[in-house]
């Protein structure tokens, strides 16, 4: 079990599909691991009174939200049997079709990972304070609000 | 005490942070709560009452509304959250 002090979760603008590929690659030497389960937020096109969304900038209270981070992982190693895990978020401007999350959860056994990764992924968009707002075609926005 | 605000509530309040005025001009002299400071808020700043939650964060955690606010504690406003 993983055990660590508090990490910067954020990462500037979208986060890369070989940014992805390359944390899958580095747990080929962790032969412990039977199953990875893996999450990825993705900017949705919405059509918001006929404006449709063009991008979602990102701001967090960062200290604030790190700390959360942290303690969502904590708890989640402490309620589920994981061999590590793993959580980014997008800061910045992340354009539709992009990548603004990404959890990488990794355990022996199945049951585990789809478990445990339900549970972080609902943590996240109740308890962390990051702000999403909406940027339209026409350069006007709204602030997101996750339901 | 200054208070950092996030999200829509830094729209609202025209600011990134806000400066608040000594315990003595809440209307108590006691020390503050997290209820006081909300009810003084939202008279300030109607708009605030029209979001779908706001929360205040003391020191990097949420706080209940009964929470003591002190003059060195990190206050921010918590709108509504939309990560992910």
């Amino acid at each position: 079990m993983e055990k660590s002090k508090i990490k910067n979760v954020f990462v500037p603008g979208a986060i890369s599909p070989e940014f992805i590929a390359n944390s899958i690659a580095k747990h080929q030497s962790k032969t412990t691991i039977g199953a990875h389960d893996i999450f990825l937020g993705q900017v949705r096109a919405d059509l918001i009174d006929g404006q449709q969304v063009a991008a979602i900038e990102y701001s967090a209270y960062e200290e604030m939200a790190n700390q959360k981070f942290h303690e969502i992982r904590e708890a989640t190693f402490a309620k589920f049997n994981l061999s590590c895990m793993h959580i980014y978020h997008s800061l910045g401007k992340v354009k539709v079709g992009e990548i603004c999350l990404f959890v990488f959860v990794s355990s022996a056994h199945r049951k585990e990972v789809f478990d445990a990764l339900h549970h972080v992924v609902e943590e996240i968009k109740n308890q962390v304070p990051i702000f999403g707002k909406e940027l339209f075609e026409d350069d006007s926005y709204q602030w997101k609000v996750n339901k | 005490m200054t208070i950092l605000l996030f999200g829509v509530t830094k729209d609202i309040i025209g600011s990134s942070t806000l400066s608040m005025p000594s315990s003595s001009e809440f209307g108590v002299k006691k020390s503050k709560t997290v209820k006081e400071l909300k009810e003084y808020l939202g008279k300030m700043y109607p708009e605030l009452k029209k979001l779908s939650s706001l929360a205040v964060a003391v020191n990097n955690s949420y706080a209940n509304d009964d929470t003591i606010i002190d003059n060195f504690d990190e206050i921010a406003l918590i709108p509504p959250v939309s990560g992910g």
